[in-house]
């Protein structure tokens, strides 16, 4: 089982996870879609399940889901296993599958209607959570509105709305935004952020725009070719591949941004050339007015080679180290391979 | 509140104790353009027979039968929705689940599967009192005509209600035994061309009882009545638990509630022979009747026992969780539990007990003076079935050998080829007598040669015919089987033992408290 990068994160991971892989393998055939796969997350947890396509994402996520069964290994949800339990799973879990069908002849309110009764809801309270449903996903005015003919991104909302009906623990989304429009996949993050936040639900997401996913999970499980290649909160991730990309525990990444004035070439020149002849640099990339380099020193050193480039008359206006997006872990973590 | 909110409140807390398929579908269907279009050509058609048929009359109306022939015309208006549109509905609409994804989501909500068959069932029977509301009035018509007769009426249209809930349940339960595309293209075909001969069948049948006279005060007809009704429930139910079964999780037990199901049909019938043949005497069944059943009994078993007997041995913590933890209830239920074993273990105690019953015209005379009267038939009823439970046997415990050898030889040895497998052993069993001829090494088929006792069909028929050579049948089945069941042996008996072995597992304590 991979570790948690750290144990260090922002979630309470004292109590019992709401969810968790423990060593989960489904195979078909000779084919092992899913290969020993564990992790764990916690309430008001957002985490992001990402991987290339034919990775296990979706394989794990239906297992989750109590629609596919393990090979081996099991899965939990709130302490109940998938595999002994699935009556008991499926009260604590809403699935939001990336496609999902739509019944003819019936509008929003029939269709959450529906499902609330479904999930054994009764009297006030199913009319309760219907409402809540409408108003938390903006839906009220289309209420009426036959569900066939809803837009491709309030059909993710009623599908969101529809996982969320009988108030479930954990919330397993499997590309949700896909084919949404930027604005309806704003409004989709913020909806699934407040999941998070103030409903304290756990929610396991997967999606390929992992630029968005790295602003609305705190952590992420990168899977790949049926393994878990990397687990643990987004910045340990992102940090973790940092640091392993820079050779030596002191070795970090900066970037230097110069004023570009009308001389803006000749000056990132003479950074240049500046910069390659300190001792503690290496590896120089310029492009006009930004150069970024590998240097070798602790925060002291940092802030020497800070004060040295001032002194030396460059028109510094940025200096920082370099972040690495998601992407960037995600591009560095995984292969590339296919099964 | 007014008059109007207070009737949709009532309607939502009647609704809120109803399945919420059965609210669902009837939402949906009552919005169809399907049910729309039924509907109105339903009272089309019936105002148009209505109308043509009092022009035709004319004056005949008031002094001839023509009560009947209205009556005839409207419940063949009304056969054609409930029991070729609604069973088609029913069908569509579970095949429509997995078509557009729906059922995924059904099936992850905490709607058991028998909830989500029964409320498929239930919409279709909202749906066949709506049209026998709609044709009501038409039938109330013909009360006013000469030649009306109310029981007639009402047993037509009770046997019709039965009938159509009844092929609503097996379109059902098809609906769910296709998952691919093309399976489910060639089920639809065949489920068109079974309701269209079902639909003549009940055509015939009531178009009969219409031209002829019912015998209504004749004791027989009334237990030919009742024996169809209970057959056709026992179906009705088996269906409904072969549909829930398709629908179960895969590491839920899918295969207890149909086994139960057939063990109860054929005691329901055996029972009920026997008790028969007590109350009004030994001999008051004929022995064709007696060998019928017989037939009928062998053939559920051997189509039920090939299913079980072929299942995967993989039994779920979820389904050993569920057994007994006393010993003897152990025993006693591990025949009904999952398990290619304890199917043909199942299987052999029916045929077994089949083979009891048979013969019990040939027990000895005390047990009939000392416990109870015996049944009397022919021998050569006893021998037929004592045959064919020999032919069950060895057939289906042939094909459960070979299914388990193929599982040892390969994990992809599934109990579909399992049961593929032993149809072609059984069908090349029946066909070799004929190959010698066939291919030219002998000049002419002998048809009296003991070596088509590969062949039920040639066997049973020579029984039946009380052939000289009865006893040399028996015995070389009896010899076959014996070879049959020590191939099983060591199989049998593992199959209740491991029940027997089974560690009692706890159900997972949710550390969360309940929602």
């Amino acid at each position: 089982m991979i570790e948690p990068v750290s144990s260090a994160a922002k979630i309470d991971q004292s109590g019992e996870p709401s969810l968790e892989l423990r060593h989960l393998h489904r195979f078909f055939g000779r084919l092992k879609a899913v290969d020993d796969v564990s992790f764990k997350a916690w309430p008001g947890q957002v985490m992001g399940f990402i991987g290339p396509n034919g990775a296990g994402k979706t394989t794990s996520m239906r297992i989750l889901a109590t629609l596919d069964t393990p090979t081996a290994g099991d899965a939990f949800v709130c302490g109940y296993s998938v595999v002994d339990d699935p009556d008991k799973v499926r009260r604590y879990l809403g699935f939001m599958p990336d496609s999902f069908g739509k019944y003819a002849n019936m509008n929003v309110v029939e269709y959450l209607d529906f499902y609330a009764r479904a999930y054994g809801l009764r009297d006030a309270q199913r009319r309760d959570a219907i409402e809540h449903v409408l108003v938390f996903t903006e839906l009220r005015k289309l209420a009426d509105k036959a569900i066939n003919t809803l837009s491709k991104g309030m059909s993710q909302r009623l599908g969101l709305g529809r996982c969320l009906i009988h108030d479930p623990q954990v919330m397993v989304l499997d590309e949700p935004a896909a084919g949404l429009d930027p604005r309806a996949r704003v409004e989709l993050r913020e909806l699934i952020r407040l999941l998070a936040t103030e409903m304290k639900k756990t929610v396991l997401i997967s999606s390929h725009i992992l630029t968005e996913l790295g602003e609305i999970c705190d952590s992420a499980a990168i899977i790949e070719a049926g393994q878990i290649l990397a687990y643990g909160t987004v910045e340990e991730i992102q940090s973790q591949q940092l640091g392993a990309s820079n050779e030596s525990a002191n070795s970090r990444s900066l970037h230097v941004r110069i004023a570009a004035g009308d001389n803006a070439q000749s000056a990132t020149h003479d950074l240049e050339k500046w910069l390659l002849e300190q001792p503690m640099i290496n590896v120089v990339q310029c492009s006009i007015s930004d150069a970024t380099f590998d240097f070798e020193g602790n925060d002291d050193d940092q802030q020497l080679l800070l004060q040295n480039l001032i002194e030396a008359g460059h028109p510094v206006t940025e200096f920082h180290g370099k972040t690495q997006s998601l992407e960037d872990a995600f591009m560095n973590i995984t292969k590339g391979i296919t099964q | 509140m007014s008059a109007g909110d207070k009737f949709f409140h009532l309607a939502d807390v009647v609704t809120d104790r109803l399945n919420p398929i059965l609210v669902k579908e009837t939402r949906q269907a009552l919005k169809s353009r399907q049910f729309i279009i039924t509907f109105m050509l339903l009272l089309t058609v019936a105002w148009l027979i209505s109308v043509f048929g009092i022009m035709f009359n004319g004056p005949a109306i008031e002094y001839g039968s023509a009560g009947r022939m209205f009556f005839g015309w409207y419940v063949g208006v009304l056969g054609f929705a409930t029991l070729f549109i609604v069973p088609f509905g029913a069908f569509r609409s579970m095949l429509n689940e997995r078509d557009q994804n729906t059922f995924e989501l059904l099936s992850i909500s905490t709607l058991s599967p028998r909830q989500i068959v029964s409320g498929k069932l239930l919409s279709s029977l909202v749906q066949v009192f709506i049209y026998y509301s709609a044709i009501a009035p038409f039938i109330a018509f013909t009360s006013l005509l000469q030649g009306f007769d109310l029981p007639l009426v009402i047993l037509l249209l009770t046997g019709g209600l039965l009938w159509s809930v009844f092929v609503s349940m097996v379109a059902i339960m098809l609906s769910t035994l296709a998952n691919s595309r093309q399976w489910q293209a060639i089920n639809t075909i065949g489920m068109l061309a079974l309701l269209l001969w079902q639909m003549g069948m009940a055509f015939g049948f009531g178009g009969m009882a219409i031209a002829e006279n019912v015998p209504f005060d004749s004791e027989e007809f009334w237990w030919a009545i009742s024996c169809m009704v209970i057959g056709t429930c026992s179906y009705l139910v088996l269906a409904q638990q072969i549909a829930v079964s398709r629908l179960t999780f895969e590491s839920g037990n899918r295969s207890s509630g149909i086994r139960i199901v057939s063990s109860i049909q054929f005691w329901l019938v055996w029972v009920g022979v026997l008790g028969y043949g007590c109350w009004y005497g030994a001999t008051s069944i004929d022995d064709e009747v007696i060998f019928a059943l017989a037939v009928m009994s062998t053939i559920h078993w051997v189509i039920a026992g090939l299913i079980f007997s072929t299942e995967s041995e993989d039994i779920s913590r979820r389904v050993r969780r569920c057994v007994p933890q006393s010993r003897n209830r152990r025993l006693l239920y591990s025949v009904w539990l999952p398990g290619g074993r304890r199917g043909l273990l199942l299987l052999t105690l029916h045929l077994v007990a089949l083979v009891t019953i048979a013969r019990l015209p040939l027990w000895p005379q005390w047990v009939s003076d000392v416990l109870m009267p015996l049944p009397v038939w022919d021998e050569w009823v006893s021998n037929a079935v004592t045959a064919m439970a020999f032919y069950a046997f060895i057939y289906v415990g042939f094909g459960s050998a070979v299914g388990r050898l193929g599982q040892l030889v390969t994990p992809e040895f599934r109990p579909a080829h399992a049961r593929v497998l032993t149809l072609l052993l059984a069908a090349l069993a029946m066909i070799a007598p004929y190959l010698p001829s066939l291919f030219g090494m002998t000049r002419r088929f002998d048809r009296q040669s003991l070596i088509q006792v590969t062949n039920p069909f040639w066997t049973v028929d020579r029984i039946c015919s009380s052939n000289s050579d009865t006893p040399i049948f028996i015995v070389i089945l009896c010899v076959v089987a014996a070879v049959v069941l020590v191939l099983n042996l060591k199989a049998l008996i593992d199959g209740v033992s491991d029940v027997l072995t089974w560690q009692s597992e706890t159900a997972s304590e949710s550390p969360i408290t309940d929602a």
